[in-house]
């Protein structure tokens, strides 16, 4: 549904702002959201379509890396479909990497081949 | 524009309240005559099909997003002691695992259902069906079903199961659908607060303009609280979304042996 989209959190100090994805399923205090990955040209690996869990899972180097998204409702109104994404595929992506370091994170965007651009948040 | 839509919901209402009430009438016209009792009622005022979302979100009012962090409605629980005190400790530990980066598991993460009232939060849209004898609540969010009986008598004290949604009967009072449900059991818990098998959840849903609703809370319960928790939730009818399936796994999360949760690279 829609209503997963960035929420505003404000910081103590009232000045600085960080946006952070909302989940209905889980948290996203795994994700370090004041800090932003990009990789460019990575390879589709596989694209999941499914409630509560959209992801994306791109090759980055010899690294596989797993993006989650919103969900399906949210994703249609940005602009996404269920076949979007396809193995092979070539995109920039940009995400909140995961906390631990692993290989993984929260997608914010995605570049297709043709240049555009969609949110996944 | 609304209230066109209002009057084709209306009608598609009114079809299907109709269409078994002629069934019933060919086998029991007693039931029939039941049921033409609830259609006649039928008005603007008393309809509450159709698929409803909050209104504002309730992720705006949370304001930090992820909705764990939203904080149960206001006031809050007013809890008898130790229950007091073991609650904030409970919600403190909760928050500092979040403030951590290392949040913990909870109902939701596990894939359990809501229950009442929570699964009324409608952090993803619900859908509410009226259907002769029956109001149905079917949201989003874990594919739940929450069924509520109208005008239908509480079973005996001991003869009423704990589940997760409870026992619900409702009646209406001029336009006010006033809902009640006990047999709630205690693991299932609104924002894990605790309470006992004599806690009562009463409901008001009133229409307050074309695809407006307003639900009015009351949960009581003498042997955790000291004064009923009152709140109000706001919704707004959405005539183009279509809830889609939602299968609740586990397929990129992981619950730790320490009770945290953890996200789980393919």
């Amino acid at each position: 549904m829609k209503k997963v989209k960035f929420g505003i959190a404000v910081m103590a100090a009232g000045l600085l702002a960080a946006v952070q994805p909302a989940s209905a399923h889980h948290s996203f205090a795994m994700f370090n959201q004041n800090n932003t990955v990009e990789f460019k040209a990575a390879t589709v690996v596989q694209f999941q379509w499914s409630n509560p869990h959209v992801y994306v899972v791109i090759k980055s180097g010899n690294t596989n890396y797993t993006l989650e998204c919103s969900s399906p409702s949210g994703m249609r109104d940005s602009g996404w479909k269920f076949d979007t994404l396809k193995a092979g595929d070539k995109v920039d992506v940009a995400f909140f990497p995961m906390r631990d370091g692993r290989p993984g994170g929260a997608l914010k965007t995605v570049t297709l081949q043709g240049g555009k651009v969609l949110k996944a948040w | 524009m609304r209230i066109q839509n209002v009057s084709r919901l209306m009608v598609s209402a009114s079809i299907l309240l109709t269409a078994p009430t002629a069934i019933a009438a060919e086998v029991k016209p007693a039931h029939a005559v039941a049921h033409v009792s609830e259609n006649a009622i039928m008005s603007a005022e008393h309809n509450l099909t159709g698929v409803w979302e909050r209104d504002p979100s309730p992720f705006e009012e949370g304001g930090a997003g992820a909705a764990e962090d939203m904080p149960p409605p206001r006031p809050g629980p007013n809890l008898k002691e130790p229950f007091a005190a073991e609650w904030k400790a409970l919600r403190a530990n909760r928050q500092a695992a979040l403030d951590a980066g290392k949040p913990l598991a909870d109902s939701s993460t596990l894939c359990m259902p809501e229950g009442t009232p929570t699964i009324m939060q409608a952090i993803y849209p619900i859908q509410i069906l009226q259907t002769p004898g029956q109001v149905t609540v079917l949201a989003e969010l874990y594919m739940q079903t929450r069924r509520i009986y109208m005008n239908a008598p509480f079973p005996k004290r001991g003869d009423l199961e704990p589940t997760f949604y409870g026992f619900s009967s409702a009646r209406w009072e001029n336009k006010t659908l006033v809902v009640t449900t006990r047999g709630l059991q205690k693991e299932m818990q609104f924002f894990e607060i605790p309470h006992s098998d004599q806690m009562v959840v009463t409901e008001r849903y009133q229409i307050t303009g074309p695809d407006k609703m307003r639900v009015d809370f009351s949960i009581e319960d003498p042997a955790f609280l000291k004064s009923p928790y009152r709140w109000t939730w706001r919704y707004k009818r959405n005539h183009k979304y279509r809830i889609p399936e939602y299968v609740c796994d586990h397929s990129l999360e992981k619950i730790n042996p320490d009770g945290t949760v953890s996200f789980e690279p393919k």
